[in-house]
């Protein structure tokens, strides 16, 4: 084992991969910190870039860009008062104000240090907890894996935040668009309608793109939403603070923890530990509250550490279950796949040398994470004020060049336009777009699981409630399901200030 | 009554429909103790007409025009030719990258896009123009040694 991890490291550190965690972790603080790209979307224009390059170089690009782009957000909440990402909405709350009172460069070193403690201390669950649950996953037959994959699949719903109805109707599409292509058990084709293309099934990338991409740029072109405010802040001396990583260690900590577990729970989302970090360190701070509530170096500490931890906690499920708790890892999810890899319990006992690499590439993003950021600050504030007019054009670009290149093939192009239009008129009409995504990844395995389990059981569907993992996994899918729902019906019942 | 989501309903309604004539239709080659290759569209079709028959119910007895969100801000003419004009420049671009090569058609898109945005600085639109296209270009073919658009370059 201890030779596999070593070898993995050297992997890791070769020039090419180090090259491939500093890009990613370059492009990640880029689209963190421009308010209107997402991870997700930076993740879906660099698969096809991941395509071609070996499993380590590609995750190495993957994770520095996960990780980046979490600390990345924080530097236009902190600049601007808007979050880069979701996961940095709290950090807007004191950050600005620290940035009103002249504290900027102070907000921000504050910022991308307890970033770091908590991607470190999400790692080191990360290595101890996952091997214990992946080793516990072995045992799983097709009955709980079709029962897993069915949890999976659940998560639709928590991704719905308008409408379950909608949030299902999306997912259910997506899985509809799964049973194109040939048959997984008897190769029969299926809604093929004679066209060689769809017989291996609708390539997810193309989708991705389309879907999360091309909506960003038609809404940025024809109907001028706003992608990138300006800013003209000038900072200092932001490097030399470097040693505020040993600063409000009690906050990072606890909120690092919260974070760490919100990630694990599949669907939770990271808004939410964000948030419950910052209302514990505001809690914490006891007669302070006043100066904390005025923008106070905790209240960025906490849901920057919390925000960072979410990354390893996230990626627990993910390899040892093949779940994807978030749009970003269901992404990850679909980039493994495209390397042959198959994520969950079978992925450490058949390629263990991979899954230390990644452990060992997310160690290098994180340090590299550190130091870029507080050595580049000035960059990125010039970089927030690129126009819109020339990102816009760039990101199509990339879109069609992205795509076409995965097979040299114009079929992927016109699936991604297709899916793009389709995502435009999804977000407008307020289909969320990850239960698609999330069906079209998942959906493939859930099909041949339920129907192998069926086959091994000789068509008995009890089998799925006989057996106490599956059992357990069922009623897990089933309370996710059900929870936005009475979420949504506590809400429309209680006070007027409860359903604000 | 909320238009959108009765019409998307009525429309999702009728993909199931047609979904589901299509699985009646699908060739049956089953193995012995096995569902066949209609099992699961099966499934998916039968919930796929139930939600969208939900989208409508929500769609009359719902007066919100968007559940918990702010209705979509109308699409002007303006808006929608903007749209058919972006589609129309990505479609050109895939037909004509093959025919005549990504560095001649890339910054031809690139100015139709920058023109659709108002941009009417003449060195703006150059700089932007020729720079993305080589960027982009260096990136992907000596960068990431991508076939890019593997074809007629100049």
């Amino acid at each position: 084992m201890a030779h596999t991890a070593f070898a993995s490291l050297f992997a890791v550190l070769s020039p090419v991969n180090l090259l491939a965690n500093l890009i990613g972790v370059l492009f990640g603080l880029f689209i963190g910190a421009t308010p209107g790209l997402t991870i997700s979307l930076g993740m879906v224009l660099l698969l096809p870039v991941t395509y071609t390059l070996p499993p380590i170089t590609s995750f190495s690009l993957l994770l520095g860009l996960f990780v980046s782009g979490m600390t990345g957000g924080s530097i236009s909440a902190i600049l601007l008062n808007i979050p880069g990402t979701p996961s940095a909405s709290a950090t807007a709350l004191a950050g600005y104000k620290l940035s009103k009172k002249g504290r900027s460069a102070e907000a921000i070193a504050t910022a991308v240090t307890s970033s770091f403690v908590g991607a470190m201390l999400s790692l080191v669950v990360l290595v101890l907890v996952s091997p214990i649950i992946a080793r516990a996953a072995l045992h799983f037959g097709s009955v709980e894996l079709a029962a897993l994959v069915f949890l999976g699949l659940a998560l639709i719903s928590s991704f719905a935040q308008e409408s379950v109805v909608k949030g299902l109707v999306s997912g259910m599409f997506g899985l509809v668009l799964t049973t194109i292509g040939l048959d997984p058990i008897t190769g029969t084709p299926r809604f093929t309608f004679g066209v060689v293309n769809l017989q291996n099934g609708i390539n997810f990338l193309p989708v991705m793109i389309g879907l999360f991409a091309v909506p960003q740029v038609l809404s940025g072109i024809v109907l001028k939403a706003e992608v990138i405010p300006r800013v003209s802040r000038e900072i200092r001396g932001v490097f030399s603070r470097i040693t505020d990583v040993f600063k409000y260690m009690k906050y990072k900590v606890i909120s690092s923890l919260i974070g760490i577990g919100i990630g694990a729970i599949p669907g939770a989302g990271g808004p939410i530990a964000v948030f419950l970090a910052y209302d514990n360190a505001r809690r914490m701070s006891g007669k302070r509250k006043k100066e904390f509530d005025d923008g106070s170096p905790e209240g960025v500490a906490a849901p920057e550490a919390a925000n960072s931890a979410l990354t390893g906690g996230a990626l627990i499920p993910l390899l040892t279950l093949g779940i994807p708790g978030d749009p970003i890892t269901a992404v990850l999810l679909g980039a493994l796949m495209l390397q042959g890899l198959t994520p969950g319990p079978l992925l450490f006992r058949t390629n263990p040398d991979f899954v230390y690499a990644v452990f060992w590439a997310f160690l290098i993003a994180a340090v590299l994470v550190l130091f870029v950021a507080l050595l580049s600050i000035r960059v990125w504030v010039t970089v927030l004020r690129v126009p819109k007019w020339i990102l816009l054009p760039v990101i199509a670009i990339f879109c069609v060049v992205g795509t076409y290149s995965l097979n040299n093939s114009f079929w992927d192009t016109g699936i991604m336009l297709i899916f793009g239009f389709m995502g435009f008129l999804m977000k407008r009409y307020g289909f969320p777009l990850v239960p698609m995504l999330l069906a079209i990844v998942l959906g493939p395995s859930f099909e041949r699981n339920t129907r192998t389990a069926l086959i091994l059981s000789n068509g008995n569907a009890s089998v799925f409630l006989t057996h106490p993992i599956s059992l357990l996994f069922l009623l897990i899918a089933l309370a996710s399901i059900l929870t936005p729902v009475i979420r949504k019906g506590v809400a429309r019942l209680g006070p007027k200030d409860l359903k604000k | 009554m909320n238009k959108p989501n009765t019409v998307a309903g009525s429309i999702l309604f009728t993909v199931a429909a047609g979904y589901g004539y299509m699985i009646v239709t699908l060739p049956n080659r089953n193995l012995p103790n096995t569902m066949g290759a209609n099992f699961m569209p099966t499934i998916f079709d039968i919930c796929l007409a139930l939600l969208s028959l939900a989208l409508i119910a929500q769609g009359i007895w719902r007066n919100t025009s968007r559940e918990g969100g702010q209705a979509p801000v109308p699409l002007t003419a303006r808006n929608v030719l903007g749209i058919v004009a972006v589609f129309g420049i990505f479609f050109a671009y895939i037909f004509l990258i093959n025919v005549i090569g990504f560095l001649v058609v890339t910054p031809l898109v690139l100015l139709a896009l920058l023109l659709l945005q108002g941009i009417r600085r003449p060195i703006a639109l150059i700089a932007v123009c020729l720079g993305v296209t080589a960027g982009v270009y260096v990136l992907f073919r000596y960068g990431f040694n991508v076939q890019i658009a593997g074809i007629n370059l100049l």
